[in-house]
């Protein structure tokens, strides 16, 4: 079992999820010295999602001179020996809690094949206008193969997710 | 009809790099695609396409994507969607799909795209 002190701190961010500033990240992943490729990649991937999600959900939002708006948010990676783990932390609005909650227990719940189907699914139903169709959750369960970890704040509105990503992983 | 060219920049790596030729109706989509407002900078993009079959019954259309995020998943169905439905009546569409060997998750999303679209895919392996 992993103590608490075995983890690693490799990357912490508190601020406004600009493109500029979730490519950045994503480049920091990039040259990271991550053995495996396959890790490399797929911590790449859910990165960029998870923080986008925050980009576009996070209730907590800065608006710059030109009037653009980023949402506001924590992420952080730690790694320990078996996996990387990215943390995000970010205001949700209070009437979102009960749909967040099914939908993220819904994700953990379904096997690979159904996640597949539903993350098709939900591209298909999402309407062309929207920027996001909360496919960032199925997304990362896919593609890590491990359940997302999440936490609702009711007190402080806020939701916390960790998507753990393996150190090493086999070729299917 | 003018060549849609958007040559991709390293200081804004999410948007994609675009050349769409009409001279010889070979389409490229290349480097990564990431933006949030995908719909924004792809709307303008299969505008093209449907202008060029009034014009053109061919076209090769290449996907060299080196990483593409879910956003960009629902815009990538909407075109070859639109392709499938420019073949129905009639034209000849090729589509390519370049996939980096490194990135075996890319092909199963691509099979998901090609059963979704219900139109063919050659997939190439590079590098």
């Amino acid at each position: 079992m992993t103590k608490l002190s075995d983890k690693r701190m490799i990357l912490a961010y508190k601020g406004p999820f600009t493109l500029q500033v979730v490519s950045s990240l994503g480049e920091f992943i990039r040259a990271t010295p991550i053995e495996d490729p396959m890790s490399r990649s797929r911590l790449f991937k859910s990165l960029i999602e998870v923080a986008q999600n925050i980009a576009l959900y996070s209730t907590e939002k800065i608006t710059f001179k030109n009037g653009h708006q980023s949402g506001f948010g924590l992420l952080k990676i730690e790694e320990d020996d078996e996996y990387f783990r990215i943390t995000t932390k970010n205001k949700i609005d209070i009437s979102n809690f009960d749909k967040l909650n099914v939908y993220c227990n819904q994700i953990n719940h379904l096997n690979h094949t159904e996640l597949r189907e539903l993350k098709m699914l939900n591209i298909k139903n999402k309407k062309e206008e929207e920027n996001s169709a909360h496919l960032g959750f199925i997304y990362v369960a896919l593609l890590t193969l491990n359940k997302i970890e999440f936490e609702i704040d009711r007190n402080h509105s806020s939701f916390q997710l960790t998507v753990k990503v393996n150190k090493k992983y086999s070729i299917i | 009809m003018e060549n849609l060219i958007r040559i991709p920049q390293k200081e804004l790596p999410y948007f994609p790099g675009v050349d769409f030729n009409f001279e010889t109706g070979v389409c490229v989509l290349s480097e990564e695609s990431y933006m949030e407002e995908s719909y924004s900078f792809y709307k303008p993009l299969m505008d093209w396409i449907r202008e060029y079959f009034k014009f053109k019954k061919t076209m090769d259309f290449n996907f060299k994507f080196t990483y593409f995020n879910t956003s960009t998943s629902k815009m990538i169905i909407e075109i070859l969607e639109l392709l499938e439905q420019k073949k129905a009546e009639g034209n000849s569409i090729k589509i390519n799909w370049y996939l980096p060997a490194d990135d075996p998750d890319m092909l199963v999303e691509v099979e998901d795209f090609e059963e979704d679209a219900q139109i063919e895919i050659n997939k190439i392996i590079v590098g």
